[in-house]
């Protein structure tokens, strides 16, 4: 706990620039959504009430698109609207009209009619009975339902990050993406600080100019409820974020080695991701044709894999050379395949009992990918040359690339540093959608993303400098499973000497882009190689 | 004979698909000055025809006259600025200071700042509460019986000629409401105005009115002084009920 309070501190002295700009661009985003679905949302609820009969289908509608999640929405918009901070705010005000629009009905529709009428029989005209009598007393109302709104933009505000839009989103998938509790924290507790801080504003908002609800004894045990509930919201969201700061930082202690085998049932595991499953499919079926039964055990986090391993949970699953080398082992950076093969080979060895087989050629490493028509232009096909054209070029980061050790930092170290023309956050699943409609040039890449199949698009750099180590594919076996079963070495190590890079970025190409189940891309393959 | 301050000539009303006539073919005349009760039991028409004197309500047929003026003449906000107007519910809004309340109708009319503040003072003593103590507050502090008496000031705020009272005091309780109702006899002697008053309760429409008006299913019954409605009723209805006000008071003989 004590260290990650001090990292935390060290991020605020180091990146509090930073940080005040993803808080702004937050609150901006947040009140500028407020202020449009109010401009929609107000006149459109009390538009209900003044033609009584369309205010089913106004609300029916706006509650059905509440049910769409934001995310589902943004994504729907990107084909639209493309990336960036107006299909954010898009969806976020969607997502904010339903509760203005219903309370402002709801405002509008309790003013008695007694009192409208005594309102006409002093001679009010329809116009002062509106401004002097309706929407005084819709006020609170209409309040109630920005307050409502407001918390619900600002939390879900966060995956305006996922589009290039900015904000304090941008920390938490950093954070999620480098399993660092420490800015988990920093961003969680903003937003929630910043929900509860909207939810005082309103509060006091409604306190100075509402004084008149606050004077009646049967009002204040009203507010009292108010302000019970608020208290209520404020702990389920301190309790989420403490979730999902913790649910990253799963405890790592081993349980020890199970000498008996569980006879000659095989445990693969998977990371969640399209390679990942893959090549475990494959392994699956070479070792289902040797006449080994298999569990199939997929979607394990990549941060918690090893630990799956270690723990006994899984007997085999693909890893990366270097991810070994770096993440799991934490040592100093290799950046020749034979040399990080070994390395990871005899410290796994020593010190967790699993045995690195063979390495295959398939290296899924970090890469830049640049648009195939600007590098034709530029003339750019190395990092190198990219690093002398950055000015140029507009630059789409992931979540923690900016950030991690071997991302922009280990870049301009080498290569000197990257004076993009401009640099915006966008989740990693876009990235290709954001080079194609022409919203970002560069980005970061994994090198057998499926998409990098499409040369004529997409063009892979090279990087002339070896900044990063390689990422061979090879299976991770316990000690015990190897020692009872012999011969998963040789099966899994004919597998690995016919992968390479290209064969599997044409896998991944059939999964991701064209969409085909990746059981059958497996099998499709497996029995190709057989 | 000078002008009647309001009169009914042969004015009928009916509601959308209701199919009977809530007020039927009326005629009548009221003096200036006069203070109207109007009596009825619920449906009668009572409240339908005091709202058509300020045009709440429309009359299908015939015509109403205020001090000589056909009211459909006239536009409807400067009609109704001129005529006060009390409910039931006092209707006073909830997010004005009782000062703001009364000085709802000298604001539409654009008086300056003092005399509307001057005005509020005096007519807040005239309901008998004491504008310092009672000015800044806000009507869910008041009681029933004091939010009657400003629903009663801000009606008389720019001294109406006529003043429109639907069942004022059916709300509160049987002690305030005799307060209330000396109040409102006391106001009304001080000035020359014509009071209209509509009310279910026979003991109230007696002791207010200086002429009654009898109602049963839309048409008038009884237009006439107290006093010579319960020596001669007119029909039947109207002797059964003062006949039934009589046996009420029969439950209080043994208890001397």
């Amino acid at each position: 706990m004590n260290e990650i309070w001090i990292k935390m501190q060290s991020y605020f002295a180091n990146s509090l620039d930073e940080y005040l700009t993803s808080l702004g661009e937050h609150i901006s985003i947040s009140l500028l959504s407020l202020l449009v679905a109010a401009m929609i949302g107000i006149p459109l609820g009390y538009l209900c009430i003044r033609y009584g009969r369309s205010k089913r289908w106004i609300v029916g509608i706006f509650q059905v698109l509440r049910i769409i999640p934001s995310l589902a929405v943004l994504i729907l918009l990107i084909p639209i609207m493309g990336t960036g901070v107006r299909p954010a705010m898009t969806a976020l005000v969607l997502l904010a009209i339903p509760s203005i629009l219903m309370n402002t009905a709801d405002g509008f529709e309790q003013v008695p009619k007694f009192m409208l009428e005594t309102a006409a029989g002093m001679g009010m005209t329809q116009r002062q009975i509106f401004w002097k009598v309706k929407v005084p007393l819709a006020v609170p109302y209409i309040l109630t339902g920005a307050r409502t709104a407001m918390i619900e933009i600002i939390a879900s505000a966060t995956i305006a990050a996922k589009i290039g839009a900015g904000g304090l989103g941008g920390i938490i998938f950093t954070g999620l993406g480098l399993n660092r509790t420490d800015l988990l924290l920093v961003g969680g507790v903003s937003v929630a600080l910043l929900s509860i801080l909207a939810g005082v504003i309103f509060n006091l908002l409604d306190r100075i100019f509402m004084r008149y609800k606050y004077t009646g004894k049967g009002e204040k045990r009203k507010m009292r409820s108010k302000m019970k509930r608020a208290a209520a919201a404020c702990l389920c969201m301190v309790m989420l974020i403490s979730l999902t700061a913790c649910g990253g930082n799963k405890d790592s202690d081993a349980k020890g080695n199970k000498e008996a085998e569980k006879s000659s049932v095989i445990r693969v595991g998977s990371k969640d991701f399209t390679e990942g499953m893959i090549v475990s499919e494959i392994y699956a079926l070479a070792l289902e044709d040797a006449g080994y039964q298999v569990e199939r055990v997929f979607d394990i986090a990549g941060s918690v894999i090893h630990t799956s391993i270690v723990n006994d949970e899984i007997d085999l699953y693909p890893e990366y050379t270097g991810t070994g080398l770096l993440s799991v082992l934490g040592m100093d950076l290799i950046t020749d395949p034979q040399e990080v093969y070994d390395t990871v080979k005899d410290e796994y060895e020593k010190q967790f009992q699993l045995t690195w087989l063979d390495y295959s050629q398939a290296n899924d490493g970090q890469g830049l990918v640049i648009r195939t028509d600007l590098a034709k232009e530029l003339g750019i096909k190395t990092i190198s040359d990219l690093q002398k054209h950055a000015s140029e070029l507009r630059f789409a980061s992931q979540g923690e690339f900016n950030e991690r050790e071997d991302g922009i930092p280990a870049l301009e170290k080498t290569y000197g540093k990257f004076d993009w023309k401009s640099s915006k956050v966008y989740d990693g699943g876009l990235k290709y959608e954001v080079l194609s409609s022409d919203e970002a040039d560069v980005t970061p890449a994994y090198t057998t993303e499926g998409p990098l199949a499409d040369k004529d698009k997409f063009t892979l750099l090279e990087d002339d400098k070896h900044v990063w180590p390689p990422y061979n594919l090879a299976p991770v076996v316990r000690d015990n499973i190897l020692k009872a079963n012999p011969d998963i070495a040789d099966i899994l190590n004919a597998i690995s000497a016919k992968m390479d890079t290209e064969s599997i970025t044409a896998l991944n190409a059939k999964v991701d882009v064209e969409k085909e189940d990746y059981e059958d891309v497996a099998s499709e393959y497996y029995e190709s190689i057989k | 004979m000078s002008v009647p301050a309001i009169e009914f000539k042969d004015v009928s009303k009916t509601f959308d698909g209701s199919g009977y006539y809530a007020v039927d073919h009326v005629s009548f005349s009221i003096e200036e000055g006069g203070f109207i009760t109007i009596l009825g039991s619920s449906g009668c028409g009572k409240t339908t025809l005091l709202k058509m004197v300020n045009r709440l309500y429309e009359p299908d047929e015939g015509k109403i006259l205020l001090f000589g003026e056909d009211t459909s003449e006239v536009d409807v906000v400067k009609l109704r600025r001129r005529i006060g107007y009390v409910i039931q519910q006092t209707g006073l809004f909830p997010h004005m200071t009782i000062a703001d309340n009364v000085a709802t109708v000298p604001k539409l009319l654009k008086w300056d700042k003092q005399r509307i503040e001057a005005r509020v003072n005096e007519l807040l003593k005239m309901v008998g509460l004491e504008p310092e103590e009672f000015k800044k507050r806000y009507p869910s502090q008041l009681s029933g019986g004091q939010q009657q008496r400003v629903g009663l000031a801000r009606a008389l705020a720019v001294e109406p000629k006529i003043m429109l009272m639907d069942e004022p005091f059916g709300a509160v309780d049987a002690i305030t409401r005799i307060g209330l109702q000396e109040e409102l006899l006391r106001i009304h002697s001080g000035l020359k105005r014509t009071f209209l008053l509509v009310t279910h309760d026979i003991h109230e429409a007696f002791k207010l009115g200086t002429k009654v008006m009898i109602m049963n299913q839309g048409k008038i019954c009884q237009f006439d002084t107290p006093a010579n409605i319960i020596h001669d009723p007119a029909d039947e209805f109207t002797a059964a009920l003062i006949r039934s006000a009589r046996e009420q008071e029969k439950l209080w003989e043994g208890y001397v």
